[in-house]
């Protein structure tokens, strides 16, 4: 019994180490950009690469970067597109899915079972023709698009995940709220939906995270005249020079919201990923 | 009408690889095959073959196990495992944009710190040019790639193990299995469903590996890190060549509904 004891001990002494070996591994190179943003460009690119040489508060790579126009106008328009992008997705998503996990309808399976195959192609394949209908429609470089271009992109992922969340409702709730006169759109929108809020919560934050970190489709389709974040933050990386300070900045401003969501909401994330896993 | 928002644009790359279509003027020209031919003889297609499945062998064989050992690790009980349950989302959350210019920093040639340390340290004489070697490059995209990826199929395994009936465990314990023998003889058993699952994943997302390369090393050196995705990207946006683009997605989409089919198939199965 001791000696198991001390068995366990070491095992848990050695699951310590390793784990924390793996914080290190995911946070250091956060960290050190992080510190790297603080710091002016000619302490970074010096030997030795320790960006925390500056024992004061150096803030010129932020201001930097946010008082560069189109830096700020991408963010703003980051904000709207992953906004309305969401809002869209989550309002779609929620009807089809609410079809697809109650209705009985023919060629049910079948849709379902193409959703789950197109969620998993590549999203080129959607974006070539996407981009010729919407030069033809005039649609190219301007924020409907962008919007457009992210809805179509990801929808089908999104809608999927909520056939799953929706069909962990009992039917049997949703049948007295019809008994009580509800019609199905209201049995969506008042039981189903709040019933099931956490998981539908969860899915809102991914889409958003999606369209917001998105950058082959935000790319294409914004090219003059609007431009989202991350394709304006991938426009300031030229080969020849590279200043990784205002970089740094930029691009921890970019992954603020990101992250930030990521952190306050793990809990309920990786509860639902371990929910949607066991299915 | 989900349908016809999606399916109309999958069915329309497919017109579009029977013709030569520049995104300049929009007129097709039907060419028939004529670009599936075209791509037997790039060469540069070629490559970009060989080294996507480069890419997605190396990273599902060195993925699947650190996820597997990482799993195991967060699901023994120390303290502080809270906090690293938390920095499994990180990386994942983090925009890829951001993931590449940290890297680029880190792993620089001239002032990066892990050069500097590895200098340092004796156990190289010059700094290694991560990005810039032709046989290094693409292994570099890997190791980023890993370290984007691997905590979430961690997640994924977490969730299995929590899955693996006690009892099990425990009365491989008392019939005297060790570790090494419990986890081949209980907890792989148990893993095996998710580690296809994880593997097929796996090799759908290095199929579609774009944002790393495009922000790191741009298809080079040379054209030592271009993939099947990227080169489709390239040849379709950079040089206008809508048809013949559609048909390298294409090849791609292909090889990614088989991989989907597999993961139904075997759903259904279970």
């Amino acid at each position: 019994m001791v000696s198991s004891r001390a068995a366990r001990k070491r095992k848990q002494l050695l699951a310590a180490i390793l784990g924390f070996g793996f914080m290190l591994i995911v946070l250091l190179p956060f960290l050190w950009m992080l510190l790297a943003s603080f710091q002016p460009e000619a302490d970074l690119i010096t030997l030795p690469p320790f960006p925390f040489r500056s024992t004061t508060l150096y803030l010129d790579n932020y201001q930097i970067a946010l008082s560069y126009k189109p830096f700020t106008n991408a963010i703003l328009t980051s904000i709207a597109v992953a906004l309305v992008t969401t809002g869209l997705v989550m309002s779609a998503g929620a009807l089809g899915a609410y079809a697809l996990a109650r209705l009985r309808f023919r060629g049910r399976e079948t849709i379902f079972k193409s959703i789950m195959v197109i969620y998993m192609l590549p999203g080129l394949a959607m974006l070539i023709p996407l981009v010729i209908v919407m030069k033809i429609l005039g649609l190219l470089d301007s924020i409907p698009g962008l919007i457009m271009a992210h809805t179509v992109y990801i929808l089908p992922l999104m809608t999927w995940f909520l056939v799953g969340i929706f069909e962990g409702v009992p039917i049997e709730i949703e049948e007295a709220a019809q008994i009580d006169g509800r019609s199905k759109m209201g049995a969506l929108r008042r039981v189903i939906i709040p019933l099931s809020i956490s998981g539908f919560f969860l899915i809102t934050v991914f889409c958003f995270v999606l369209s917001w970190n998105e950058l082959m489709f935000a790319k294409v389709v914004g090219i003059f005249r609007v431009k989202m974040l991350q394709p304006a933050i991938f426009e300031f990386l030229s080969p020849t020079s590279v200043t990784y300070s205002t970089l740094a900045a930029a691009s921890m401003i970019s992954s603020l919201p990101v992250v930030l969501l990521a952190i306050i909401l793990q809990r309920y994330i990786i509860a639902g990923i371990l929910k949607g896993a066991v299915k | 009408m989900i349908a016809v928002f999606i399916v109309f644009p999958l069915v329309y790359s497919l017109y579009l690889t029977f013709n030569s279509f520049s995104l300049r003027d929009l007129v097709p020209t039907f060419v028939g095959l004529g670009n599936y031919f075209k791509t037997a003889q790039d060469k540069l297609f070629i490559a970009a073959l060989t080294q996507t499945t480069y890419f997605t062998l190396l990273t599902m064989l060195t993925g699947i196990p650190l996820a597997i050992g990482l799993a195991l690790v967060l699901n023994e009980d120390f303290p502080g495992r809270t906090l690293a349950r938390v920095c499994l989302l990180i990386p994942w959350a983090m925009p890829p944009i951001t993931v590449a210019i940290m890297f680029s920093y880190i792993l620089n040639t001239s002032f990066g710190v892990v050069n500097f340390l590895l200098r340092s340290l004796g156990l190289t004489a010059t700094s290694i040019t991560f990005f810039g070697d032709p046989n290094l490059a693409l292994n570099s995209l890997v190791l980023i790639n890993l370290w984007k990826i691997t905590p979430l199929y961690a997640i994924i395994f977490l969730s299995a193990l929590q899955n693996i009936p006690s009892e099990v465990v425990e009365s491989a314990k008392v019939y005297g299995a060790n570790a090494v023998r419990r986890f081949t003889t209980v907890t792989l058993p148990y893993l095996r469903p998710t580690v296809v699952v994880i593997a097929i994943l796996s090799g759908l997302l290095s199929l579609q590996v774009f944002d790393i390369i495009i922000s790191i090393t741009n298809g080079g050196p040379g054209f030592k890190t271009y993939m099947l995705y990227f080169y489709a990207y390239k040849v379709t946006f950079d040089w206008l060549d809508a048809g013949y683009g559609a048909t390298v997605s294409y090849i791609v989409t292909a090889i990614s509904v088989i991989f989907a089919l597999l993961i139904l198939r075997y759903r259904r199965t279970r």
